[in-house]
């Protein structure tokens, strides 16, 4: 049942360990590969699915295997088909329908040794994006092939056996579109490319996009699609702009570019549906143009390289619709932090993680508090050091006179009414002291993600640290509990799973064996 | 109408009456704490000295001079071995006196009536597993699930099965099945088989699958032939031992493994409202936005039924051709009420201490339905819910409810098994609570007080070293009690 990953690797090893033979074995077993991806609906995670390639069938095509789970972790079925070499990216559920899209290739899956035979083959190869729509009897409603272009001599460079992306400048990936069927996006060389699909996999519409160069995020939002375009700014970051289109008759949604009101630029942290309108925002920090850089250092964040946070509703296609909210550290009215971004309760930097917003139109603001200090300790050793001339400068240089750590969890809050605050400050593991010159790059101790229930209009915060994983209710503004992630010979792991739910991976490694559970927070 | 005097009564009359209420209470207290085995009737503990003595005894024969074929024969062999002394090493088996007498006494009456075919008295092992079965080994050895003890009713339906495992080992079906699959695994053909799988570039797993589909499908250990074979050799031996024969009995076991099918007679809510506990109708709707709330019908579902003897070949086909034998009268001694009730708390204990609670729960309530008020049961009532607590506090409920796909499972089962999922953490705070104070603890004898008090440790303290002093001081005090299986483990660092 939870085990479905590792069914066919269990027949064989059971095969294996029962008889000899192993070669054959081992050889049969290499041409197995899985992979598993969770099925979503409308953002909710509602199933999981073990894509399996189970063997060549012939010299053209695989024969493969979809176990599909429910949002619990159980099998309630099994499709076999056979194809082109397949990689699958994403999947979606609409109205009793599962949709699948994949990279396939007619070139890559197939190791060719000859120089002449591998120019020939690519010739005649070709790379696409393959959907599928399977319904829950199991029978496949539809497929579409796309031919995408890319570099296909490159691709095959890169890895003859294996798709991966495909070589696309945006990857592919397909949403639902509620109680109407699938948008697919992708971008290939030519360009930027949405193809939309009814419930029974026929193309509605299809739709050349965009046009510039830089990261896409598409996101669906009753029965409009946004995109969220960072173009790359190799001197400020935060080059963003968002644009749409209406699902039903492709209209278009004009472009916002994301500047505050004094032309500021913004850095999104967060690009989704609100929990309650179900319209979209956009939040984040908003970038003071003189002080940041494309990378987040402790130099930069000391010398104050956010003005403040955002967040922007984008409640209907048209400018008028769309309400900001700014909220600048050097806020007179509400000062909360110095105009570096110090905040004044912890005398520490917000690092920032992920922002979401409640059930109640707050937006919040989490990350790690970063706290810079003197490196008192180097100092003095740096100054016992100056009569030897050389290791003074050298520690001085190497080392510096500050170190920063990476103390507790920080919750900030913005309330509906634009007013911030320091929510809660949640105590959790603290990085070691580290010279701020010596590892200028900084990496967070702490990962963040957010777990909600539409039910009962919960958010919950989940701080992953190297010891603890820590649950905390945003609404309760307090930690549920803590597991450590370590318990004796077992390990803990937490990933997504259906809503106000985690997917709880527990590592026995006396046992060497792995156990999966789908718990509530 | 005036008060009747007390009469006087000496001194020596009131203590003796006092000594008689004395021993009176105290042999309701051993019978309670005698309910069911000990800790150490555990296999572990009970058949060590027969672990290492069957690794002694089965010692493989030769019987090949084909060095490959003897090694691989050795080699299953040992599997074989294996596979019993891990079982009892993981107490997989029980002894219980009363259960292992009534097993006995069936089949030295078989043995006995049948010592030209049988020439000595099998080794008897009594399995915890819930599956209706019984199963023979080979090598003088058979073994009877407790699920089968719960699930027969009379004497006769367990003859059948224990005459069917005898007549295994009589036809050495064991024995030549080991040997028929090291023949076959030294094989050319299988060797060539696999040759060719090694030497096709494509299909090549669906290849694999159909040799070893092929040899399934001949060297089945439910292989039709051998089965028919054992229920024909079956009804032989029980008619020499005069045990009357009741094929209806197959056409029985097409219900076996559908326990968790049957409907409750009651609606959860008033079986939770015996105890005091308010069970809110939206915690057994599936709230989820999930997929299995979908009307999903892939018919593919690879959650079979469990090994049992429905696995065996069609119940009705044996039926028919054996229902020409149905002993005259049909006179048959039911299995005593007190066998029944033990295997099944034997059983219910198991699926405890297996971590299963609703299966557990679910279990318990059918017993409710047939009107059992033993005390017993509203203490594992009890120890479901506080184990289900205790789970959710270690961030384990999903395991400890062990849903089981709804094709399987009675509309009641799907909905307990829903509450389990949905209620929520406060409630069965709650529920742990209420249970504590509830009135069924005054019929408790001091093992399940001290349970209780260990699960109470367990659920609100959380030190580690708590935890272990109350398991060390519980199986200090109560070290032969069968709840020692479960507090053991919290003992140890």
């Amino acid at each position: 049942m939870k085990h479905v990953f590792v069914a066919f690797a269990l027949l064989l090893l059971t095969i294996t360990g029962a008889h000899a033979q192993t070669k054959i074995f081992r050889e049969v077993g290499e041409d197995i590969s899985s992979s598993m991806r969770a099925i979503t609906q409308d953002g909710t995670l509602v199933g999981y699915l073990v894509f399996t390639e189970l063997e060549r069938a012939n010299k053209d095509s695989f024969n493969y295997k979809i176990n599909i789970m429910d949002e619990n972790l159980n099998d309630i079925g099994v499709v076999n088909f056979r194809e082109l070499k397949l990689d699958l990216r994403s999947v979606a559920f609409e109205q009793e329908v599962l949709c699948l899209s994949y990279m396939k290739s007619n070139l890559l899956g197939h190791a060719i040794k000859k120089k002449k035979e591998i120019r020939e083959a690519v010739s005649k190869g070709y790379m696409a994006v393959f959907t599928q729509f399977i319904d829950l009897t199991g029978k496949v409603l539809k497929s579409n092939t796309i031919k995408v272009g890319v570099d296909l001599a490159e691709e095959y460079r890169k890895g003859q056996l294996e798709i991966g992306n495909g070589g696309l400048k945006e990857p592919l990936r397909v949403s639902n579109i509620a109680g109407k069927g699938f948008a697919c996006f992708f971008g290939d060389d030519r360009g930027k490319f949405l193809y939309i699909y009814d419930v029974t996999g026929k193309q509605t519409w299809q739709k050349r996009i965009g046009g510039e160069e830089g990261d896409y995020n598409m996101l669906v939002s009753g029965h409009d699609v946004y995109f969220l375009l960072e173009k790359k700014d190799e001197k400020h970051g935060g080059n963003f702009y968002v644009f749409g289109y209406g699902l039903e008759d492709s209209t278009s949604i004009p472009k916002y570019y994301l500047k505050d009101k004094k032309g500021n630029p913004l850095h999104v942290l967060s690009f989704m549906n609100d929990p309650v309108s179900g319209k979209p925002f956009v939040s984040g920090n908003i970038i003071n143009p003189r002080r940041n850089g494309p990378f987040a250092t402790i130099k930069s964040i000391s010398k104050g390289n956010y003005l403040g946070v955002f967040t922007i509703n984008i409640d209907g296609r048209k400018k008028d619709s769309i309400k900001t909210m700014y909220n600048y550290w050097l806020d007179p009215q509400n000062p909360i932090a110095n105009s570096k971004g110090r905040l004044l309760v912890n005398k520490s930097f917000l690092l920032s993680g992920p922002s979401f917003k409640d059930y109640s139109g707050n937006t919040y603001f989490t990350g790690s508090a970063l706290k810079r200090s003197v490196n008192t300790g180097m100092v003095i050793a740096e100054v016992a050091t100056i009569p030897t001339i050389v290791i003074a400068p050298y520690l001085l240089g190497t080392y510096g006179t500050r170190k920063y750590t990476i103390r507790d969890a920080m919750v900030l809050k913005q309330t509906p009414d634009g007013i911030l605050s320091l929510d809660n400050s949640i105590p959790v593991a603290r990085s070691r002291s580290i010279p701020c010159k010596y590892y200028p790059l900084l990496s967070d101790n702490k990962s963040y993600y957010t777990v909600t229930s539409s039910e009962t209009k919960s958010t919950y915060l989940i701080i992953t640290e190297a010891k603890n994983i820590t649950f905390y209710s945003i609404d309760q503004k307090k930690v549920l509990r803590t597991i450590p992630r370590k318990d004796g010979g077992m390990e803990t792991l937490i990933f997504p799973a259906k809503e106000g739910h985690v997917l709880v991976s527990e590592y026995n490694r006396k046992e060497k064996t792995r156990k999966f559970s789908i718990e509530a927070i | 109408m005036g008060l009747t005097p007390i009469p006087k009564i000496d001194m020596s009359l009131y203590r003796s009456l006092t000594l008689a209420a004395i021993m009176l209470l105290n042999n309701a207290v051993l019978a309670q704490s005698k309910l069911l085995y000990n800790y150490q009737d555990l296999s572990h503990f009970y058949y060590q000295r027969q672990k290492d003595s069957l690794k002694k005894a089965w010692n493989c024969p030769s019987v090949y001079k084909e060095k490959e074929t003897q090694k691989k024969y050795r080699e299953i062999w040992d599997g074989r071995t294996d596979f019993i002394t891990d079982a009892i090493e993981n107490d997989d088996y029980v002894y219980e006196g009363d259960i292992y007498n009534y097993l006995d006494g069936v089949i030295s009456q078989i043995v006995k009536s049948n010592h030209q075919l049988i020439a000595r008295k099998p080794l008897l092992m009594i399995d915890r597993s819930t599956s209706v079965n019984a199963y023979a080994t080979g090598s003088d050895m058979i073994a009877v699930n407790i699920g089968l003890l719960a699930f027969v009713k009379t004497r006769e339906e367990l003859a059948l099965v224990l005459a069917h495992e005898l007549a295994h080992n009589i036809m050495l079906h064991p024995e030549n099945g080991m040997k028929k699959r090291a023949e076959w695994l030294s094989s050319d053909e299988y060797k060539q088989s696999l040759n060719a799988v090694l030497d096709s570039k494509y299909e090549r797993l669906t290849r694999l699958k159909k040799v070893f589909e092929g040899y399934s499908f001949d060297r089945s250990r439910h292989q039709r032939y051998h089965e028919s074979d054992a229920d024909s050799l079956a009804l032989v031996l029980l008619q020499n031992s005069h045990i009357g024969i009741d094929p209806a009995f197959f056409l029985r076991l097409d219900s076996a493994d559908i326990q968790y099918r049957q409907p409750l007679k009651k609606g959860l809510k008033e079986y939770f409202a015996g105890y005091h506990l308010n069970v809110e109708d939206a915690w057994m709707v599936k709230r989820t936005k999930g997929l299995s709330a979908k009307n999903y019908s892939f018919n593919t579902a690879s959650n079979g039924l469990a090994d049992s003897l429905k696995t065996h070949p069609d119940c009705q086909e044996r039926y028919n051709r054996t229902k020409d034998r149905q002993s005259a009268g049909n006179t048959f001694a039911a299995v005593p009420a007190a066998l029944k009730d033990k295997s099944m708390k034997m059983m219910i204990w198991s699926i405890y201490c297996s971590g299963n609670m609703t299966a557990c729960l679910y279990r318990i309530l059918l017993e409710k339905d047939k009107g059992n008020t033993d005390p017993w049961y509203d203490f594992m009532f009890n120890n479901v819910m506080s184990g289900l607590y205790f789970a959710d506090k270690k961030l384990s409920r999903f395991n400890a409810i062990t849903v089981k796909p709804k094709e399987y499972i009675s509309k009641n089962y799907y909905e307990l098994e829903t509450m389990f999922e949905q209620m929520p953490r406060e409630k069965l705070e709650e529920f742990y609570n209420t249970l504590q104070q509830a009135a069924f603890w005054g019929n408790m004898t001091a093992p399940e007080q001290g349970f209780k008090s260990v699960m109470h440790t367990l659920l609100t303290n959380n030190e580690d070293s708590e935890k272990q002093k109350a398991a060390k001081a519980f199986t200090t005090s109560y070290p032969s009690s069968l709840y020692c299986e479960y507090v053991t483990p919290f003992s140890k660092k």
